[in-house]
């Protein structure tokens, strides 16, 4: 049964990233793939400074 | 989807609390791609896994975009002012968090207006195969596969799923649902989403943006408890 939604509680969890609503743009806010992700998977990724605009919608 | 104990669904088919998740999105952004993986897996570890039902929620990010669909890193360096090798960098950097994720994800994809797909998410709602369809619409987008904003090729990955092609037609070929997005979307707004994937669990707690499989555990079972 479908329930209305009546928000009281924003969960402080960590984002990992986000499209903004308004601009469109795509941020990435999580750093590193720590598990030994392959190299050319992770490309450019020694700059990744947080709220840096990725990708358009 | 992990099938729970047996134990454990006894204990929810005894208490019959039920957890509805609403999940705005947008088929064009890949951290609701990487959110909707890392949900489904909090879901499917959850011991109240078989209680929990997602509900898709419209949100398109460029109401604007044209429907032509576009080579994305051709799109993405003209938006931006970027230089091509910028417009791959910035891909590469989502895609490796994709690939650790185990998710495909290609640079080459093309992307769309997604205002259709959202019509067709709508209809599929009301079968129960909108989250499966999502995921499936997703999956084959961010691979590179296949233009799903192609009404043939919509057609092809609903009907599927079960969905009668002869109803995604028929959606597509008018205006039908239009008005269940635009309504998700004037929710989303009216209750203070800047962004997507904005996440609500038993609608109360939200997560605006993607967190990690323990974030999305946690708010499961915060949600969960506190019913």
């Amino acid at each position: 049964m479908e329930q209305p939604v009546n928000i009281t509680e924003i969960i402080p969890a960590e984002i990992s990233g986000y499209c903004d609503a308004e601009t469109g743009e795509c941020i990435t806010t999580e750093t590193g793939t720590p598990h030994g992700t392959p190299a050319e998977n992770v490309a450019h990724t020694d700059d990744d400074t947080s709220t840096m605009p990725d990708e358009p919608a | 989807m992990t099938t729970p104990p047996p134990a454990q669904t006894t204990a929810t088919a005894s208490t019959g609390k039920r957890l509805q998740i609403d999940a705005w999105g947008d088929l064009n952004c890949p951290w609701c791609y990487i959110g909707k993986n890392r949900l489904d897996q909090a879901i499917a570890s959850s011991p109240h896994a078989e209680a929990v039902t997602v509900k898709v929620r419209s949100f398109e990010l460029d109401p604007h975009m044209p429907h032509e669909a576009k080579p994305n890193l051709e799109l993405l360096a003209a938006k931006y002012g970027l230089s091509p090798a910028e417009a791959l960098r910035m891909e590469n950097k989502v895609a490796g968090i994709a690939h650790h994720d185990g998710l495909p994800f290609s640079v080459d994809r093309v992307v769309s207006n997604s205002f259709d797909v959202h019509r067709v998410l709508q209809l599929a709602s009301t079968t129960g195969l909108a989250d499966q369809l999502l995921g499936d619409l997703q999956r084959t987008m961010f691979s590179g596969r296949a233009n799903v904003y192609d009404h043939a090729v919509l057609a092809d990955i609903a009907s599927h799923l079960g969905i009668p092609r002869g109803r995604v037609e028929a959606v597509l070929s008018s205006d039908e649902y239009a008005d269940a997005v635009r309504a998700d979307e004037t929710e989303a707004r009216e209750l203070g989403a800047t962004g997507v994937p904005f996440t609500v669990f038993d609608g109360r707690i939200a997560i605006p943006g993607s967190t990690d499989v323990n974030g999305y555990t946690n708010a499961i079972n915060r949600a969960w408890s506190s019913q």
